[in-house]
């Protein structure tokens, strides 16, 4: 397990893919933050704002994030590494390296978003969010952060890029099966907004939504600004056991499958 | 100790109504070269990726290096090095940088190894050269140093030389002549080129169809293959005289038969003619007789395939 997983982070550092999302998640977050400010002075138009939501978070983590998962998972199997990989350690150690690698993956597109939150609360920046996220919301407004203040920044930012690597962790079974990046990349995105789409439904009836609730999908994680120790603790807790339940998922997938 | 490397028992693989391996029995021997050969689809690659954990057998056992138990245990397993189908390269690394990364994934802690297995494939001088802008040949060979990088005991290889061109053949052929003779590592390479094995390996499996049609070594298969006159005569100890006493050889076998399989003089049948009629030895039947290799080969696998 841990020779796969020094042998998975030495992949993920010399990959154009990882270091080229990485990047334009920065740059995103980046231009966000700004587009955000001009949004807040009225320097954009109504079109224009439009635009801006496709640099959120939201898209441009489910996007990329959808497609690190597939690049991680899926690529050994294209590349016949994988042939190297089960003849040095067990199918579980595969998966469960490859689970730790692509959630930390999707975590650390969060990242960028994280800092130039507290960038934007640093700098008593104006902003206006052209989506209402855990990352826009915490960049809104507010006094300058004082040292609680920005350990609490850093604390909701850390929680809500778990809450990304969880809610996109369905992409590690899918990318086991289908075992093309593209295709991840496509389902995921689409499945981001579904699974929103399918919470939302399920909230009528009471067992459902319990069900939902054990999700990282359900509304309640969304962390904010304002929620406490506690929830932001459940929520990390929810996300950290859906993923394990994914790795699980793939490890069943992968058992017994032929590998070509 | 026991000197199998890798045994396997009925070993059979099916894909719903269609068998891809048919009851399989095998057995390889520490240092030897297996040449396994088959048509295309005759089932080379499902044996080995079996062979190599890649896919589990629906029934029969495999015991590697003297293990008893039915599938490969994974301590088993780690011995194997392998390249099936495609070296398993990243293109966007360097051939170190690959040499690394399958160091780190096979827990090698001598990082000397890298440079040594560079050098041992001829690719220590591509510097920063991307893996995903080697020739076909270098790739093949990155693929193989890849497969050495934790000293196996047994290397599978699929159809290595695949669109090589001759000189990297003959590269690839010595590299695994060598890695035999001076390493003691089992080889299991296939082809479906039976000409090109007969120069590497010391051992053939031929396969078609899922099964196991025949075994033979290098010798049996000289021997299957070897080009010969064949001479009838009806008085035979004076035929076998003449060869020896007036045509000076003794490179030629008695058969059962009686007929002689005369394996000199295949250039100058007319002399080999000439002399025994002139010490009045006439023959019955004077032919030159003998298989190529894949006269052979199909005719193992029933000539059912050109």
């Amino acid at each position: 397990m841990i020779n796969q997983l020094r042998a998975d982070l030495f992949t993920q550092r010399h990959s154009t893919g990882f270091i080229v999302c990485l990047l334009a998640a920065c740059g995103a977050a980046a231009a966000y933050l700004y587009l955000q400010h001009q949004l807040a002075l009225g320097g954009l138009n109504a079109a224009a704002a439009n635009g801006v939501q496709g640099l959120s978070d939201v898209m441009v983590i489910n996007l990329l994030g959808s497609l690190l998962i597939g690049l991680i998972v899926s690529r050994p199997f294209e590349t016949k590494s994988v042939h190297d990989a089960l003849l040095a350690s067990s199918r579980g150690s595969f998966v469960a390296s490859k689970t730790v690698v692509a959630a930390l993956a999707v975590f650390l597109l969060g990242v960028p978003y994280g800092i130039a939150a507290l960038v934007g609360r640093a700098t008593g920046l104006e902003v206006a969010p052209a989506v209402p996220t855990t990352f826009a919301l915490l960049a809104e407004s507010g006094a300058e952060p004082d040292a609680a203040g920005v350990g609490r920044i850093i604390a909701v930012s850390v929680v809500a890029a778990i809450l990304y690597a969880a809610r996109l962790a369905v992409c590690i079974p899918l990318a086991i099966v289908v075992k093309r990046p593209i295709v991840v990349m496509a389902a995921g995105f689409v499945w981001a907004f579904v699974a929103d789409l399918l919470v939302g439904a399920a909230a009528k009836w009471e067992a459902l939504e319990a069900i939902t609730r054990l999700t990282p999908y359900a509304p309640d994680h969304l962390p904010l600004p304002d929620s406490s120790g506690g929830e932001l603790v459940g929520t990390s807790i929810v996300a950290v056991v859906f993923i394990a339940l994914m790795g699980l998922v793939a490890w069943l997938l992968l058992r017994r499958a032929d590998i070509k | 100790m026991s000197d199998d490397v890798l045994v396997t028992q009925g070993l059979t693989k099916r894909y719903g109504p269609a068998t891809a391996v048919d009851d399989v029995s095998i057995r390889l021997e520490r240092g030897r070269i297996y040449g396994l050969i088959g048509a295309n689809g005759a089932g080379k690659t499902t044996l080995m990726r079996m062979i190599t954990g890649l896919s589990l057998p629906t029934a029969g056992s495999i015991s590697l290096f003297g293990s008893t138990a039915a599938t490969p245990r994974q301590q088993d397993l780690a011995r194997i090095g392998s390249l099936i189908e495609a070296p398993a390269l990243t293109g966007s690394m360097t051939a170190r940088q690959n040499m690394h990364l399958h160091r780190l994934l096979r827990g090698v802690p001598d990082a000397s190894v890298e440079t040594e297995l560079l050098e041992l494939v001829g690719l220590s001088d591509t510097g920063r050269k991307r893996a995903a802008d080697f020739s076909l040949g270098m790739r093949q060979r990155l693929g193989i140093a890849l497969a050495l990088i934790s000293d196996p005991e047994l290397l599978v290889l699929d159809e290595p030389v695949n669109g090589l061109d001759p000189v990297g053949v003959v590269e690839v052929r010595r590299l695994i002549r060598d890695l035999a003779r001076e390493r003691g590592i089992t080889v299991l390479i296939s082809s479906h080129n039976l000409p090109e094995l007969f120069q590497t390996a010391t051992d053939y499996i031929i396969v078609d169809r899922g099964s196991v049609k025949r075994t033979l070594t290098l010798g049996e298969l000289e021997d299957e293959t070897q080009h010969f006159l064949r001479i009838e005569a009806r008085d035979g100890e004076r035929l076998t005289t003449v060869l020896e006493q007036d045509l000076g050889t003794e490179d030629f076998t008695v058969m059962p038969d009686r007929s002689v399989r005369l394996r000199s003089h295949l250039d100058e049948p007319e002399k080999v003619l000439r002399t025994l009629v002139a010490h009045d030895v006439w023959p019955t039947s004077f032919a030159a007789e003998g298989e190529t290799l894949e006269g052979f080969f199909l005719s193992v696998i029933g000539g059912h395939r050109s």
